[in-house]
């Protein structure tokens, strides 16, 4: 089973700390990515994104320098 | 590190090479660019705040890639001195005087301690906010990489004294550079991350 969650920067760190307490990384059946959209096209939260922050989760920064 | 990178970091130290060999600034830039040097230092520093495994790794990558880097200096020399006119000099004109760079490169100096300082916090600062591919211009900043290239020049052309100044320049820039990555990815774990563990 897959479950998408589309969220902001601002809000990924407490969507971490959720999967973190659900047994991200310690339970077997569970494994968890993120990714940036290259565009988006919506009607509205527009200005969330744009006024987002630019964090990365310590994942990320890990894989990036990998 | 994979192969593609301690590959990258050889090539980085031979160009280095012939830029201080010669006395040519753009290629020693060119090899600072395309030396993925500063990726080890911040796995450390990542490992040291999170206390994750990233330190280990890190460790494992400084001694492949700046081990590659420092031997790519060295195959450099081996050229100069095939064709150049010596261990350390090109024997080729160019627009600064080769001593210049290596002297630069071997000399400790209080701005260059101030510079390692900035060049370690931007560093982290940069991944922290998703901008690795910035972190070039941090290590045109440093002197990890023309120090590292240096020190494998000056060791096959057996001019001990001067491989030992760069070694020193190059270890203070490591030493300040996962210091003050390791204050920033603490930071960012105290005020953003605010997980018990990674």
């Amino acid at each position: 089973m897959t479950f998408t969650v589309e969220v902001t920067d601002r809000s990924l760190g407490q969507v971490m700390r959720i999967a973190d307490a659900c047994g991200a990384g310690t339970d077997q059946a569970m494994s968890l990515s993120t990714s940036r959209p290259a565009s988006l096209v919506t009607a509205g939260r527009a200005d969330d994104v744009v006024q987002d922050s630019d964090t990365a989760t310590a994942e990320e920064i890990e894989l990036a320098i990998g | 590190m994979t192969a593609g990178k301690v590959s990258a970091m050889f090539v980085a130290g031979s160009f280095a090479a012939l830029g201080l060999a010669s006395g040519t600034l753009h290629l020693l830039i060119g090899a600072m660019i395309i030396a993925p040097g500063f990726e080890p230092f911040s796995r450390v520093a990542l490992g040291l705040a999170h206390g994750s495994r990233a330190r280990r790794r890190g460790l494992i990558d400084i001694v492949k890639g700046y081990g590659a880097l420092t031997a790519g200096g060295a195959g450099g020399a081996v050229l100069c001195a095939i064709f150049g006119d010596g261990w350390i000099d090109a024997g080729v004109g160019s627009y600064l005087p080769a001593e210049a760079l290596q002297r630069y490169f071997s000399t400790t100096t209080w701005s260059s301690g101030i510079v390692a300082v900035l060049g370690g916090a931007a560093g982290a600062l940069l991944l922290v906010v998703n901008r690795r591919v910035l972190t070039a211009g941090v290590m045109v900043a440093l002197a990890l990489i023309p120090a590292f290239a240096l020190t494998g020049m000056a060791v096959v052309g057996g001019e001990w004294g001067l491989a030992g100044r760069a070694l020193g320049r190059g270890a203070l820039d490591a030493a300040v550079v996962t210091v003050m990555s390791t204050i920033v990815f603490w930071w960012h774990r105290r005020t953003a991350h605010r997980r018990t563990r990674v």
